[in-house]
């Protein structure tokens, strides 16, 4: 039993899946039209969008920052992508440009942050709301609209039964776990987030550490925009207004701790699937559409206390077994002593 | 030697507040009228009387991202209850008293896992503003629906006159005074600046940690709800979204008026100017045709620039008296 629970502990991605799973037969007893593959494939297309910015937003996390501005950033990556794109009718030029966006408004982030003093909150909460404006402005307060079929097509087309969009979260989920957890580079953004002011002396470029983060999660935002564009095919004005939260909830829900330097990308995109099946099962409770943010919240909450209380729960049982190891080591080591001093006597 | 720095702050911020009167009233000629400026306060009224007890839990090294929601849950609250029937004023009471459960809530949940302050309170945002939908949706009407048409008594707290000046300049200065005196005047003040100092060295000192902090996240729960019944108050009519948005602009208000995000700084009258600062920047913006878009572009940048500003402040004056102690130190090495 405890070798299980700590299994849990370290591995806080297993725990996550778990709930998923436990969270998606229950709403099946409820409901049994829940119980389809199709039903699974179809919450991750509607999700795709906020698996990718939590992907994006944990980079930012692990190195001990926050950013709040991914909402803003990609409501207006996805506007001005959708705009080239509305007007050149080229597939790349959108994208390079909704790309092009979201890496500039991370990169600036970064710079606040790094090199101008300012706290990633208070940055990223200025930022959230000049992102926002730039894109009212930008677009006068109209949707985006009358996107080219083609690009709202190829979102949809479906390879081994299953659409691209999600095939490109895949891939970034490779990516991204590959760098960050199998590289030296990537790691450095563990130890800046673990103890900033050790990794300098390392020799560790902290600011630059720190820019590409934000970068990392700018870039993140960008191709959620992109991915915005291509599912829902319209641009409004206030698109990914509050994605910000549910992303960060995500990434907290999947292990990526807030206090910087622990958490995967596998466990960051649980918890965003989690957080989605979430909030897709509601429709198929059947509860008034007024109840959506009580229920979503009230589970959000729940998830993180059981899971913060489950986590002190096993530090303090691992620390009381370190006591443990150490006090009979210690033990050992006087016995061994105390023999080799009788020897001596005799 | 803190002391020293804060008054440096706000009397910088006091000097921003004069450059900032300068230029709009240079900019338009109906800007520096006495009657437009006070009548004004109402605008903003919600956000400076939110962000006062802000200060309070920034200063414990605290957050709450849920005050907008709280607004709206107290707004609809008192709305609801005197719709069914009770006397406005008790209705706002008990307004203020779901502001006070929503802000137990939060403190509670805080304590409880031990989480970063800025995720419960972003998770318990949803739950409230989710709470105050369902209520507004029981009322009968469709969940975004407002509820309008409450008692002339009740909406002339923020629209009437006292002694000719408008009833929110009033409630404004009383708000500031309390909480000056609170915050500065207090032994549960002091606490609260040691606990966001050193929470080892305030636990040592035996603090009641726990005690403070809820009271604290209690009483800006209580004041997001008043802010939200004053808004209500100042529309004449309740929302369940009413200041839903207003989180950014409280806390901007809070920590360009000193409050250090990392907690044990602050102060009120720091607050206080920054909320005049802000209040007026939006308003003064307005008044020479700059659209809501922009300012809130403005707004950012403002916000970005101050809080940068301070920080290379403190850097070169920290370099420059570091390089001033090494001068004489050296002098008198010298003279020896």
């Amino acid at each position: 039993m405890k070798k299980v629970m700590n299994l849990f502990v370290k591995r806080q991605e297993i725990f996550t899946l778990l709930i998923i799973f436990v969270y998606f037969f229950s709403i099946s007893a409820v409901n049994q039209d829940f119980f389809q593959i199709d039903t699974l494939i179809r919450i991750l297309f509607n999700g795709t969008m906020l698996f990718v910015m939590t992907m994006g937003i944990s980079a930012v996390i692990i190195t001990k920052n926050i950013d709040v501005s991914i909402g803003s950033l990609m409501g207006l990556a996805a506007t001005i992508g959708g705009t080239v794109l509305n007007q050149t009718g080229n597939a790349f030029l959108g994208i390079g440009a909704a790309l092009l966006v979201g890496l500039a408004g991370g990169i600036f982030n970064g710079i606040g942050v790094a090199y101008l003093g300012v706290t990633a909150i208070i940055m990223t909460l200025g930022t959230m709301a000049i992102f926002r404006g730039l894109l009212i402005m930008f677009t006068g307060g109209k949707w985006i609209q009358n996107v080219p079929s083609f690009f709202t097509d190829f979102s949809k087309v479906r390879f081994l039964g299953i659409q691209g969009s999600i095939w490109i979260v895949v891939i970034v989920l490779i990516v991204l776990w590959l760098f960050f957890s199998k590289t030296t580079k990537g790691r450095y953004f563990y130890a800046v987030g673990n103890n900033n002011e050790g990794a300098r002396m390392q020799g560790i470029n902290v600011k630059l550490i720190t820019v590409s983060a934000f970068a990392v999660s700018g870039l993140m935002a960008g191709l959620a925009g992109v991915l915005y564009v291509a599912q829902i095919g319209a641009v409004p004005n206030l698109a990914g207004n509050g994605m910000e939260t549910q992303a960060i909830a995500a990434a907290v829900i999947g292990g990526v701790s807030l206090t910087g330097g622990s958490g995967n990308y596998l466990g960051a995109l649980l918890g965003a699937i989690l957080l989605q099946t979430i909030n897709y099962s509601l429709v198929y409770l059947k509860v008034p559409g007024y109840w959506n943010n009580a229920i979503s919240g009230f589970l959000l909450l729940a998830i993180i206390v059981v899971a913060s209380l489950i986590q002190k729960y096993m530090k303090r049982e691992r620390e009381k077994n370190l006591d443990k190891q150490i006090r009979e080591e210690f033990f050992k080591t006087q016995q061994n002593m105390d023999n080799a001093y009788t020897e001596g006597d005799a | 030697m803190r002391l020293k720095k804060m008054l440096n702050w706000q009397l910088a911020l006091l000097g921003m507040l004069v450059v900032e009167f300068a230029i709009f009233g240079s900019m338009s000629p109906y800007f520096l009228n006495l009657d437009n400026l006070l009548y004004n306060v109402g605008d903003f009224l919600y956000i400076a009387l939110a962000a006062l007890p802000m200060t309070l839990v920034i200063i414990t090294g605290g957050m709450d991202i849920s005050v907008g929601a709280t607004m709206g849950l107290g707004s609809i609250v008192t709305a609801l209850l005197w719709a069914k029937g009770m006397n406005i004023w008790i209705a706002a009471g008990f307004g203020l008293g779901s502001g006070a459960v929503a802000g137990l809530l939060n403190g509670f949940l805080i304590l409880l896992t031990g989480v970063n302050p800025l995720v419960i309170t972003l998770g318990s945002s949803f739950l409230i503003s989710g709470v105050s939908l369902i209520l507004s949706g029981l009322a009968g009407a469709t969940g975004f629906e407002g509820i309008s048409g409450l008692p002339e008594q009740f909406s002339n707290v923020a629209n009437g006159y006292t002694f000719n000046v408008p009833n929110p300049v009033w409630i404004l200065l009383i708000a500031a005074v309390l909480f000056y005196i609170i915050l500065h005047r207090t032994n549960y003040g002091k606490k609260l600046f040691l606990i966001g100092n050193n929470p080892d060295a305030a636990k040592y000192s035996g603090i009641n940690i726990k005690k403070n902090i809820i009271i604290t996240y209690v009483i800006m729960g209580i004041m997001g709800a008043f802010s939200g019944i004053m808004l209500t108050s100042y529309f004449t009519s309740a929302r369940a979204d009413l200041g839903g948005t207003s989180a950014l602009s409280v806390v901007t208000c809070a920590v360009l008026g000193g409050a250090s995000i990392y907690g044990g700084e602050g102060s009120i009258l720091g607050t206080f100017i920054a909320s005049l600062f802000i209040g007026y920047l939006k308003y003064g913006l307005q008044m020479i045709g700059v659209t809501s878009q922009e300012t809130q572009v403005f707004l950012g940048v403002v916000l970005i620039a101050a809080i940068s500003s301070r920080f290379f402040w403190a850097k070169y004056s920290a370099n420059y008296r570091n390089k001033r102690a090494l001068m004489t130190a050296l002098n008198q090495n010298r003279r020896k």
